[in-house]
């Protein structure tokens, strides 16, 4: 029995200096996965290459048993694979519907009527604001807006990078009771987060990465007890 | 100072002949931030195209219903330019720095001109192009102007006038109301992004071009009915005009060039009444000077296709 997204000796480079420099990691479906590791660990990079923004220079990347990592970026999601990238990227000068009309862009059937219900029952404060230019929105709606679009492409895997970042506890609370919810609608997430407590609090697994190699893994409760990652990641002595 | 109101109608018509092609600067700058000097030239080809459907396929006929098979004819062949440019020019210089493309496209427009000069009559039937050539005079859309009061109104004025309408028209409709126009403006506002949403950017890119090819095949033709003549360097000067009136607009800006097209062929005509003619593309560029040094971003400002 494979994994549903198997990434295997990933190298990933910006010219010459490497990002990624060999990773091995797997994603079980119905899992939450997350990385985590410091600025400039390569968790970010990981995530480009997985969605095709970036191509590797050696190594695998296979989803529901199929190679991807020569896959253009606009037909992964199409594979259903979705990736909500760091700092929200959201349309700025396009509304909250014309945001999530696009993240429905990928699909041949017609379920965009349900499907942006469903975001609105997600995120209720979106439909509040459905017409309303979402470059205005705060930090928190913007991250929410930027989920929502993402599910639009009925992904069975999602790929989220710093939910938190820069967001109140109690946003940060939202958003990640929301990753919950869309676990337990069966979707599989594979979450980057500098926020290492909040991250493997939900996680089933973790990898912590560091500049560029995974150095430790295990289950989220295993990591969130080990000696290093306190040291390192949580801020204990 | 009477012929104020003649120098209007005029200015107008200039404009929408500038605002047509105006377009085709931005889009592609809305999309790949390049400036396609080879732009003019693709207009200028748009003029030939219409000249060869009509040699090809009704030589001394000259009723109103070939007009329309003529404006197919010059969308056909500025669109297939401007692909074949894009694909074969543009598209491998998409990571060069930026100086890279801007002086290909340099190199495109004197090859496009010179091609056009020395090829166009070696075709049989075709008369040769190293002079300018008569554009055929379409029953009426041509002939004895409309008079209002003391204003003569050309024909073929109404007819620019009238393209740039429905083809702003058209435009607003694609860009706002089609799946490919909003994919269009997502990659204007973040190429990356609008992959993750499963957009072709490559595609949109093509679309891009041919859209502003579309519209400056609809000018040339309506330039080969003003002057009742083309010539192969036709689309140099119009092109400068074009992209003046596209920064003027704000560049990126659909809107802008629409409107910067307008402004520019009124000031010009406004300069031929207090200055004198000849003085008119000292105008036109002085303003092109103030805009950038005062108004970089343009009358309407932003480098996106937003909103048509």
């Amino acid at each position: 029995m494979t994994a549903m997204l198997e990434v295997t000796d990933l190298v990933v480079a910006y010219g010459k200096i490497q990002a990624v420099k060999g990773i091995t990691f797997s994603v079980e479906e119905g899992q939450v996965v997350c990385l985590i590791g410091t600025n400039g660990a390569g968790k970010t990079t990981t995530l480009r290459t997985i969605s095709g923004l970036l191509r590797p220079e050696s190594g695998s990347i296979t989803f529901e048993g199929e190679r991807i990592d020569k896959v253009p970026a606009h037909k992964i999601v199409t594979l259903g694979l979705a990736h909500s990238p760091e700092g929200r990227r959201i349309f700025p000068r396009m509304t909250v519907e014309e945001n999530l009309r696009l993240g429905a862009f990928s699909r041949t059937e017609n379920t965009q009527k349900e499907d942006l219900e469903a975001a609105y029952e997600l995120f209720p404060i979106l439909a509040e604001r459905r017409s309303q230019p979402a470059g205005t929105f705060s930090g928190g709606e913007q991250q929410m807006l930027a989920m929502g679009r993402a599910m639009m492409s009925r992904p069975r895997l999602l790929l989220l990078d710093e939910p938190s970042m820069g967001l109140s506890p109690l946003m940060m609370k939202k958003i990640m009771s929301t990753v919950r919810t869309l676990r337990s609608q069966g979707t599989t997430i594979l979450l980057v987060e500098q926020n290492a407590q909040a991250a493997l609090s939900l996680a089933d697994h973790g990898y912590v990465l560091e500049v560029g190699k995974i150095v430790l893994h295990g289950t989220g409760k295993e990591l969130l007890t080990s000696d290093e990652v306190r040291k390192a990641y949580l801020g204990e002595a | 100072m009477n012929d104020i109101p003649q120098q209007l109608v005029n200015g107008l018509t200039n404009g929408s002949l500038y605002a047509l092609i105006a377009v085709g600067y931005t889009v592609v700058y809305g999309i790949v931030q390049l400036i396609n000097f080879a732009h003019g030239e693709v207009f200028m080809i748009g003029a030939f195209g219409a000249l060869s459907t009509w040699f090809l396929l009704f030589r001394d006929n000259t009723s109103v219903w070939v007009l329309p098979v003529m404006i197919a004819g010059a969308i056909a062949a500025s669109v297939a330019t401007a692909v074949i440019m894009e694909r074969i020019a543009y598209r491998p210089l998409r990571h060069a720095p930026r100086l890279a493309p801007l002086i290909t496209a340099i190199g495109i427009s004197v090859f496009l001109q010179e091609f056009v000069r020395l090829f166009y009559g070696t075709i049989p039937g075709f008369p040769s192009a190293k002079s300018k050539i008569p554009f055929p005079a379409i029953d009426g859309v041509t002939g004895s102007p409309f008079h209002l009061g003391s204003v003569v109104i050309q024909r073929p004025a109404l007819f620019t006038m009238g393209a740039l309408l429905v083809c702003g028209l058209f435009l607003g409709w694609f860009i706002n109301k089609t799946k490919q126009g909003r994919a269009m403006q997502a990659v204007s506002q973040d190429p990356d992004t609008a992959r993750l949403m499963g957009i072709d950017v490559d595609r949109i890119i093509v679309i891009a071009f041919a859209l502003g090819a579309a519209l400056a095949a609809i000018a040339g033709v309506a330039q080969g009915l003003q002057n009742n003549n083309i010539d192969f360097k036709m689309g140099f000067m119009a092109g400068l005009k074009a992209f003046t009136a596209a920064v003027l607009g704000g560049i990126g800006n659909i809107q802008g060039a629409v409107v910067g097209g307008l402004t520019l062929g009124v000031a010009e005509a406004l300069a031929t009444v207090f200055v004198t003619g000849a003085w008119k593309d000292v105008f036109a560029f002085g303003l092109l000077i103030l805009v950038l040094v005062f108004r970089p971003q343009g009358l309407l400002g932003a480098r996106v296709v937003d909103r048509a």
